[in-house]
């Protein structure tokens, strides 16, 4: 056997027998609960549709949206969400002034600690020590709580109010429920409730 | 024109240091109201000292107080002035006279379980804010606002902690310690 500088690996002792057995016991230990958290992740993936209320409750008006969002693995053991809204007019999707967006998540486990961190697809290998909250750099989070994916993002303002937005995907028994707030220093400036099938 | 923006710029630091001044000394609580059971009024009471660059505040973690009280429910903080107009950062405690005089002011990740803590002065407003994440990604979000009134300040405190479920308001009163 050599390894790639040309030089020859010997194989196991007889005195490392016992390390190697302990490790195969630390790693039959440790695979169970990977697979729990992999199982408890998937749970969530596949394709959704549905439709949403909008509340702004500033001005106390309401708007419809259709949804269409999509839960999928992302590398080993992170997780990706898209979703798509529309914004209706008069509840239909045909007509001038409807509007479109698409947006993209991704999250890893974080490193100390039973959540996901929302990763930059761009700068994956960014260290969380760089980030500035009190400047403006806003952290993002996710986490399961038995059939609900809790996602929160968080932002310090300008002037030094902020701006929460918690975000709850609660599993159903035929797709998705949600449930979103975008909270200004304590203030609840919108909601969105909906709910979704899911189609794959 | 130079000479105007130097004007502006001193009238500007000028403001906001009076702000900070308004704030500064013992303020005593003396009415104390909470969405659930009841506070010692005398926990609300804040101590502020202005400083060149910022200001110290000590006070009470009322949200702790709420749900039982603690060992450690009083606090304290050195906050100086960041990049952003009426925003402070966290002073990192316990470094010595010469290192706080020089300190850059550092603030901590929630992300990596370090409590994020930071204030925002505004013409008649000092408010304090603080969050923590947990380690299964719940969060402790405590939201302290002070208002100048004729008599004092008034006081709203917003906790809420996503692990518990629930948020806790509190308003009280706050006049001059020795009136």
């Amino acid at each position: 056997m050599m390894n790639q500088a040309g030089k020859a690996i010997r194989p196991p002792t007889a005195s490392l027998a016992p390390l190697l057995g302990l490790l195969t016991m630390l790693a039959l230990l440790l695979t169970p609960l990977k697979g729990a958290e992999a199982d408890n992740l998937s749970r969530f993936f596949g394709s959704y549709v549905g439709k949403a209320k909008v509340e702004n409750l500033k001005d106390s008006t309401e708007q419809e949206r259709d949804l269409d969002i999509v839960v999928s693995p992302y590398r080993q053991d992170g997780l990706k969400v898209e979703w798509v809204t529309v914004g209706l007019v008069d509840g239909r999707r045909d007509v001038p002034g409807v509007k479109r967006w698409s947006q993209t998540a991704l999250f890893r486990p974080a490193d100390d600690a039973d959540f996901m961190v929302e990763v930059s697809e761009n700068n994956l290998f960014k260290e969380r020590s760089d980030v500035q909250v009190v400047e403006g750099d806003p952290v993002r989070w996710t986490r399961i709580e038995d059939n609900i994916l809790h996602a929160c993002a968080f932002v310090v303002l300008d002037d030094g109010r902020y701006e929460l937005q918690v975000y709850q995907r609660i599993l159903t028994e035929t797709g998705m429920d949600i449930l979103f707030e975008r909270i200004v220093d304590g203030q609840v400036i919108r909601r969105v409730t909906g709910s979704t099938v899911r189609t794959t | 024109m130079f000479l105007w923006f130097l004007v502006a710029l001193s009238l500007t630091e000028a403001a906001a240091a009076a702000s900070i001044d308004a704030f500064a000394g013992q303020w005593q609580g003396q009415q104390a109201e909470t969405t659930e059971g009841t506070l010692d009024a005398d926990k609300l009471s804040i101590d502020v000292t202005a400083l060149s660059n910022g200001f110290e505040i000590a006070w009470h973690n009322l949200a702790q107080l709420h749900q039982g009280g603690g060992p450690d429910a009083a606090l304290a903080a050195r906050f100086a002035r960041s990049n952003r107009q009426g925003v402070f950062e966290l002073v990192p405690a316990g470094n010595s006279f010469i290192d706080r005089m020089f300190a850059t002011p550092t603030t901590g990740n929630p992300l990596d379980g370090e409590t994020l803590l930071w204030a925002r002065l505004d013409e008649d407003t000092l408010a304090v804010y603080s969050l923590s994440i947990d380690q299964k990604g719940g969060f402790m979000l405590d939201h302290y606002s002070w208002t100048k009134t004729e008599n004092g300040l008034n006081l709203r405190f917003r906790g809420q902690s996503e692990e518990l479920g629930r948020e806790v308001m509190i308003e009280g009163q706050l006049v001059p310690a020795g009136e």
